[in-house]
């Protein structure tokens, strides 16, 4: 019986069976990347804001019963840290300021109609001194103020409550808290002072098991 | 036979190399799209990628700094860099400054320039103590330094062999030249034993 011939034909065999194969992967791999690609067009206009499509807008649920549509959201692909804050006015539609603040991912995030013109890391109430959750407005700001209370300068304050709770510029840090106010940092507490005023919606929320897979 | 079995091995050769990763691609890029779009579309996971996380237990409040808790420090007002007493020898460790200065130079000399008699400690205040802080009998031999400070110290402990130097430094990384002999050494055994080989062989055949 000849070895040599069938040696060579089952190499044959499986070097062709290989080169197939190779062939098929590519060609999902391909497809794949073509969908995502048309994902991405469809999700995003440009690089640093994530659009929906008109049909497929979110809905975010506030306190208070609340809810709102959500058009643009800003695009971070990495975790803000403590002190940084994106401000983003360039797809602003018109529509009234409101701001969401999410205690448990220690963020803010300002809207303006359906677009996110602004996000920051922020400093909330100790345990013993916990920030009320719930739907609020502004009732007073001012750029200079000095808290008798606690013997601090807080600038850009924009007061929610009438004992005191507010939010204004602080020190952003890791391992922070405040004694239930709210900390942004210096420049977004200014860039946010301007956008904001009396009569502005604030809704802080505590989400009860978000996924995050650290803590900081 | 054999032919045969040779073609059941490609055949399932063939069906290893080219089903199980297509199959499991095509999967992906059927489930994928879906999983990115509600990745993409999801605002609730977009926080979470740009929240820098929980925050921890233990978060302080305390922020002004001239609200932080009294320590105590320490400041040196004189160029003395050992403190009194923590650089000195042992035989003067117990005694203050003034008191082991004057009894520094019998200590070192065993006797004092004049009188020989044993010197009583000439703490001032005591009636008996006649000279204060002047080195008895004008001693000029040790340690009655004029500045003060802790020199006597230093002459006491003047005596004593030096230390021993330190033990050379071994590295754990051993030089080129070590690396090469061993690689010779290594290299001229496995010759060796290579060449013993053949010779026994050579004979028996």
């Amino acid at each position: 019986m000849p070895r040599k011939p069938i040696a060579i034909l089952a190499a044959a065999l499986a070097l062709g069976l290989l080169v197939l194969s190779y062939v098929q992967q590519r060609r999902d791999v391909e497809a794949r990347q073509q969908g995502r690609a048309a994902i991405e067009q469809l999700a995003r206009v440009d690089q640093s804001r994530i659009t929906y499509p008109d049909n497929a807008r979110p809905v975010l649920a506030l306190p208070g019963g609340q809810t709102r549509l959500v058009r643009s959201l800003i695009d971070i692909d990495k975790p803000l840290r403590f002190g940084d804050f994106v401000w983003d006015e360039s797809a602003a539609s018109a529509g009234a300021v409101w701001i969401r603040i999410d205690l448990t991912r220690q963020l803010v995030s300002v809207f303006r109609g359906e677009d996110e013109i602004g996000t920051a890391v922020i400093l909330y109430g100790a345990p013993e001194k916990p920030t009320p959750k719930g739907a609020f407005k502004v009732i007073a700001k001012a750029t200079d103020h000095y808290s008798r209370s606690y013997d601090a300068p807080m600038p850009y304050m924009l007061r929610l409550t009438d004992d005191g709770i507010a939010i204004h510029a602080s020190r952003v840090r890791a391992n922070g808290a405040t004694h239930g106010c709210l900390g942004v940092p210096l420049r977004f507490a200014e860039k946010l002072y301007r956008v904001a005023g009396e009569g502005t919606e604030v809704f802080i929320l505590a989400d009860p098991a978000p996924d995050l897979g650290k803590s900081a | 036979m054999n032919r045969r079995r040779i073609i059941y091995g490609c055949a399932v050769f063939a069906w290893l190399a080219v089903l199980p990763p297509s199959g499991a691609a095509g999967v992906l890029a059927e489930q994928g799209g879906a999983a990115l779009r509600e990745i993409v579309r999801d605002p609730a996971s977009i926080f979470s990628n740009r929240s820098p996380g929980g925050r921890a237990p233990g978060a302080l409040t305390q922020s002004k700094p001239h609200m932080k808790p009294w320590e105590p420090t320490e400041r040196v007002l004189s160029p003395v860099l050992d403190r009194p007493g923590t650089a000195g020898p042992a035989d003067a460790g117990g005694l203050p400054e003034q008191v082991a200065d004057a009894v520094g130079p019998a200590a070192a000399g065993g006797t004092p320039g004049a009188g020989g008699a044993p010197v009583p400690l000439p703490i001032p205040g005591l009636p008996g103590s006649s000279g204060g802080l002047i080195p008895p009998g004008g001693g000029s031999s040790g340690g009655g330094s004029s500045g003060g400070g802790s020199s006597g110290g230093g002459s006491s402990s003047g005596g004593n062999p030096p230390p021993p130097p330190p033990p050379p430094v071994v590295s754990p990384v051993p030089e080129p030249a070590t690396w090469v002999m061993m690689i010779v050494g290594v290299g001229m055994i496995g010759w060796q034993l290579r060449r013993r080989r053949v010779t026994v062989t050579v004979p028996t055949g």
